[in-house]
């Protein structure tokens, strides 16, 4: 660790009565990503805003690469790459030209063109770089949107919530780019919703709640935090009788068929409650065995974890 | 109790000495907005074609008008409308700053601007500035379109040129308008509506379509401190060959205070 890139102190912001950021504390070492989870409203977009100069804090500190976002906002703006919630383009270019005019307006000049088409080249936007952006899918212009986010060649990477709205492939294609940039020794702080994405890029991961940040850890720290894996299963509502010990929860389906569900501490567990259902002869119409989602974490956090 | 955090001494390059000027930076953003322009067919429709639509239709109209006792005598009423739409073009295809402006709110490129190095003004001046270019090229197929319906032009070089200087003035006031409401009012459909609200008034409560004599006498006040009406007057006499310094410095100096007026009002949210 060559120490934090990204450093966040004691951070309040508040929108009229509503508390948005409630004194969020937080480093990102640098060449390391941080994912920032949290639900919609959880302050996950704000935090992105004050920490790329958009938005003016009520109160902490705040520092990108040694420099203050207050005080000195235009180095920090010529040391970081944002892409926000809706791609930052203009419709009635193509990708290249809008890539062209970021470059110029970074003062890159006539190597702006050259940028644009190492860009281009680099994450493979050939088939779609020369058409209007208004034309492309979201998928498209996320990552046209990226590419335009990385012609300053920044130190610091924000994606706030990259994937939100596209399908799986255009999010696998996105996912390989981000680690790709890291191993490249880019500093990312990326938004999501999705537990499975701040699993698949982050180092470490914050869990924003009501402005506050209630967990922190690596991806399996967290994960070992909210327990293993959940056994559904449907079974005849008649079997039900022969369970020689109770479910966590019971629900009826038809009437013949109900679901019944299992928190286990993990995935060995979770196959000794499928023996034992197989042992007390109940016939299983349907299985599920699932890892914990995001709104698990957020249950177990909001419920146990109020006091990290 | 916000404290800056001490700055890290740092062997850092500094970025923003080799950053762009300001100047390269509005270079590049009218660049944009002229292809932009060019590119939107309703924006061209309602920048370039439209006015020319409503002088053909205006002049055949409404030219009973020049029949009234009010109107000025000798005058013909092409070389009467044309100068009015001239200026009242310019008003029209002001909403389509306010317009593009709200594009650039929703779509995102405004806060990727505001994450640049770059000075906050400097779209908005770039606008501006494609808009006093497209009202050049609209001038030139307007009279063109005048001057198949009969327009004359009496004046002289100078007339030429202190007429297109009113004008490019109007046009940067009604940039600056239409602007701010497009940063305020951030979504393109509610911009458009509030857009045509603000028009009106600026189109109809002028000398643009009918002397002001004709006007009840609360709206003659207000018509004659509307910048359309003095752009208009100053046109006219161009076009008559009679141009006064006086109604030249009249017609500046409303456009001027209209856009000093705008710019007073801050541009938007933090």
């Amino acid at each position: 660790m060559t120490g934090a890139t990204v450093r966040v102190a004691d951070l309040h912001v508040r929108f009229g009565d509503v508390q948005a950021l409630a004194g969020v504390d937080l480093d990102v070492a640098t060449g390391t990503t941080l994912g920032v989870l949290g639900h919609n409203g959880a302050g996950k977009t704000t935090l992105i805003r004050v920490l790329t100069t958009l938005l003016r804090p009520a109160a902490g500190r705040v520092s990108i690469d040694g420099f203050d976002v207050l005080t000195d906002a235009d180095h920090v703006r010529s040391r970081i790459g944002v892409t926000g919630q809706y791609a930052g383009l203009d419709e009635f270019l193509t990708g290249r030209e809008n890539l062209e005019l970021i470059g110029e307006l970074i003062g890159l000049g006539r190597a702006a063109r050259h940028r644009a088409r190492d860009l281009i080249a680099r994450l493979d936007l050939g088939n779609i770089a020369d058409r209007r952006v208004g034309t492309m899918s979201g998928g498209s212009r996320r990552r046209i949107d990226i590419a335009a986010s990385l012609i300053g060649e920044p130190s610091v990477l924000f994606l706030d919530e990259p994937t939100t709205g596209l399908d799986p492939l255009a999010r696998g294609v996105l996912w390989d780019l981000v680690a790709d940039l890291t191993k490249g020794g880019t500093t990312v702080v990326l938004t999501t919703q999705y537990l499975e994405e701040a699993d698949r890029l982050a180092d470490d991961i914050v869990v924003l709640d009501h402005g506050r940040l209630v967990a922190r850890g690596t991806p399996a720290e967290l994960k070992r935090m909210v327990g293993g894996k959940v056994v559904t299963a449907t079974v005849a509502t008649a079997d039900l009788r022969r369970l020689s010990w109770q479910p966590d929860e019971t629900r009826s389906l038809t009437g013949e068929t109900s679901r019944i569900e299992f928190a286990t501490a993990d995935a060995d567990e979770a196959g000794a409650v499928v023996t034992r259902l197989r042992t007390d002869d109940i016939a299983i119409i349907d299985l599920d065995i699932a890892s914990p989602t995001l709104d698990d974490v957020f249950a177990h956090l909001t419920t146990q974890g109020a006091n990290p | 109790m916000t404290t800056p955090l001490t700055q890290r001494s740092t062997p850092n390059v500094d970025f923003s000495s080799n950053g762009a000027s300001s100047r390269k930076q509005l270079g590049a953003l009218l660049k944009r907005s002229l292809r932009t322009t060019a590119r939107v067919p309703q924006m061209l429709m309602f920048s370039l074609t439209m006015p020319m639509a409503m002088l053909l239709l205006f002049s055949q109209v409404f030219r009973g008008v020049s029949d009234s006792a009010q109107f000025p005598r000798g005058m013909s009423y092409i070389d009467y409308l044309t100068p009015a739409m001239l200026a009242v073009a310019t008003v029209m295809a002001g909403t389509n700053v306010g317009v593009a402006s709200a594009i650039d709110h929703t779509n995102g490129l405004s806060d990727r601007f505001r994450t640049l190095a770059m000075p906050r003004s400097i779209p908005g001046i770039a606008r501006t500035i494609n808009e006093m270019i497209f009202t050049v090229a609209r001038a030139a197929l307007l009279i063109a379109t005048a001057a198949v319906l009969g327009f004359r032009f009496r004046g002289d070089g100078l007339d030429i040129v202190t007429g297109m200087i009113v004008l490019i003035a109007l046009a940067g006031s009604m940039s600056a308008l239409f602007g701010r409401i497009g940063d305020h009012l951030r979504r393109p459909d509610v911009v458009q509506f509030a857009g045509m609200m603000v028009m009106m008034p600026f189109m109809f409560v002028s000398s643009a379509f009918a002397p002001l004599d004709t006007m009840p006498g609360w709206m003659r006040t207000v018509a004659n401190g509307n910048p359309v009406s003095r752009t208009a007057d100053a046109l006219r006499e161009a076009v008559a060959g009679t141009t006064t310094a006086g109604t030249i410095a009249a017609a500046l100096l409303a456009a001027g205070a209209m856009w000093a007026l705008v710019v007073a009002i801050p541009a938007g949210r933090p």
